[in-house]
């Protein structure tokens, strides 16, 4: 009768008396008549790495040259979902009163969690002339 | 996703900054503006006002797998180099785990190519990278290559396929430790002797070890783990090994397997993904209490993310579940978990991932998170209202009633069929598998 099935009829599982790993065949090995150990022969192996293509990408827009006389939105994106997420963005507006007083920066809480879009606050972003968005922070 | 793939092609200028943000005081928080970012040395502060005014410039976004990106060309072997050296080398590249690899030789990448039926240069999964704009093709071949690196074998090679074609990493960038679960049905498991039995999760089968390595291995090379770019988790999970690759136990389950349950054939061989943090064994039997009420202990001390979580019961678990406690079926039983695991209002959403990701659609009025949100902190809600999210599966080798809960929720499935060379012989179909063959 064949092991396996002997075995089953005991209900014993035969990983109980499996004895050697879960392969039935081997590769031999080889046996280098050069003199060269297995570690000091030349092999040549394909490369794993692997190429990438740029994303056809909408451009970026040009830069603003200054940011003097400029408003700059910064979006909390709520990562924490607490609503109160925005004390990095207190401290940047902040640094920026204190070193850069000409621009203007407005805190915006966005809607939904941090993967939500909010389409009605880039158009008030947009319709306000705002000049750039600073979007954050996660972690 | 679909925002996901909304935004792609628009190349933002990404800062890091130091972690972690949420909660700290306005004085660390003034200190990570002030100081470095982690990625670049270069200030906080300064990379912003430098997103915003310094000029764009074409070449801006040169992708970390330049030069052959921009000249098309792909050098398909490397400088031939002793053993040594090349197992050096791959490491070095970021190539491994950590492990040394088995060198994919053109010889071994062509006996593991035999375990198809697909060209080699067919591409399998295209993986979008965000930080830097770029596309990777990812072929039959490199596929191969990687299961090479693994130790799989041929056969294996239909099942590394199906997981590549689903694009999903094994460890997906976070500063915290996810990790995944595989797990394959249907008549693969037996044809390539996975273990679904005894020790299934443990170090010891071919199939299981090589299968869950080669995930990972695949997830390296898609740029999951380059360092401060896309692989930030803290601590990591040692998951991330093997990815728990398990085959469900069909031939010794009460009921029904999970590919079918995803209206899958039961002839289908399937792979399925699963997405997570954690798990917890549970230890000995459940004899003061029933196995729900030892699982709600267990339950208490997962998020409850979205109702999802995942349930891994030995054969012996599921058999006493349908016949002494009468669930038909796996639904049955999560159906009971949840209409019976509570948990207080205050105790959920003080948890930060519940409150990170649904406490803005209690704010949307999505129910039932809006009542549930309103609720004094001490009033009990059933966390799982979702039974569909509670994944149970079958693995074990019945010496002893033990389970898993865990986190983990349902990613997606593959089919492993449409890579096959051909149908194999099921060789195995009594459940008995890791013998060596007959003499």
């Amino acid at each position: 009768m064949d092991r396996r099935k002997m075995l089953a009829l005991l209900g014993v599982s035969p990983a109980l008396v499996a004895g050697g790993p879960a392969y039935g065949r081997t590769t031999p090995a080889s046996h280098p008549e050069d003199g060269i150990s297995a570690s000091g022969r030349i092999l040549t192996v394909l490369n794993p790495g692997v190429t990438a293509e740029l994303a056809k990408r909408v451009p970026l827009t040009a830069r603003l040259d200054t940011l003097d006389g400029k408003t700059i939105y910064l979006v909390d994106f709520d990562w924490g979902g607490m609503g109160q997420n925005d004390g990095f963005l207190q401290e940047m507006q902040a640094w920026f009163t204190e070193h850069i007083p000409k621009v203007k920066t407005i805190i915006k809480l966005k809607k939904g969690n941090f993967v939500t879009d909010d389409p009605a606050l880039w158009k008030e972003i947009a319709d306000n002339k705002g000049d750039g968005v600073f979007l954050g922070v996660a972690g | 996703m679909a925002d996901d793939r909304r935004f792609h092609g628009v190349p933002l200028r990404f800062i890091y900054t130091p972690h972690p943000v949420v909660g700290m005081p306005p004085s660390v928080l003034r200190s990570y503006i002030d100081g470095d970012n982690p990625a670049t040395q270069q200030t906080v502060i300064g990379e912003v006002i430098e997103a915003l005014t310094k000029p764009v410039s074409e070449d801006e976004f040169e992708g970390d797998f330049a030069p052959a990106s921009r000249t098309g060309l792909r050098q398909t072997q490397l400088a031939p180099d002793t053993e040594d050296n090349l197992q050096r080398l791959f490491y070095e590249r970021g190539w491994t785990d950590g492990l040394p690899v088995i060198l994919p030789t053109e010889e071994r990448v062509a006996e593991m190519l035999t375990g198809t039926n697909r060209s080699p240069d067919e591409v399998v999964t295209e993986i979008f990278l965000h930080d830097t704009q770029e596309y990777l093709k990812f072929t039959v071949e490199m596929v191969a290559i990687i299961g090479v690196m693994a130790g799989a074998r041929a056969e294996h090679l239909p099942v590394l396929l199906a997981i590549a074609s689903t694009g999903h990493p094994s460890i997906p960038g976070s500063t915290t430790p996810f990790a995944c679960m595989l797990l394959v049905n249907g008549p693969i498991r037996n044809e390539i002797e996975m273990n679904s039995g005894i020790g299934a999760f443990s170090p010891r089968t071919l199939a299981n070890s090589v299968i869950g390595r080669a995930w990972t291995l695949l997830t390296i090379h898609w740029g999951y783990l380059r360092l401060k770019k896309q692989f930030w988790t803290s601590q990591g999970n040692p998951i991330g090994y093997n990815n728990m690759c398990v085959a469900e136990n069909e031939e010794r389950s009460a009921w029904e397997p999970f590919h079918v349950q995803k209206k899958f054939r039961p002839e289908e061989s399937v792979v399925s993904l699963f997405r997570g943090w954690s798990f917890v064994n549970n230890v000995v039997g459940s004899s003061q209490r029933s196995v729900g009420k030892d699982m709600f202990l267990q339950l208490g001390a997962l998020p409850g993310l979205f109702s999802a979580a995942m349930l891994i019961l030995d054969p012996l678990v599921a058999r006493h579940l349908k016949e002494n406690e009468g669930f038909q079926t796996k639904l049955d039983f999560a159906r009971w978990i949840s209409e019976n695991f509570t948990v207080p209002a205050g105790q959920f959403w003080g948890t930060d991932l519940i409150h990170m990701m649904m406490a803005p659609l209690a704010d949307q009025g999505v129910e039932p998170y809006a009542t549930w949100k309103k609720l004094p902190e001490d009033t009990l809600i059933r966390p799982y209202d979702k039974p569909e999210n509670i994944n149970i599966v079958v693995v074990g080798g019945e010496t002893s009633p033990m389970w898993k809960v865990s986190d983990f929720a349902y990613a997606t499935s593959a089919s492993v069929d449409k890579w096959r060379a051909r149908p194999l012989t099921d060789s195995c179909t009594d459940g008995s598998c890791g013998l060596p063959d007959e003499p």
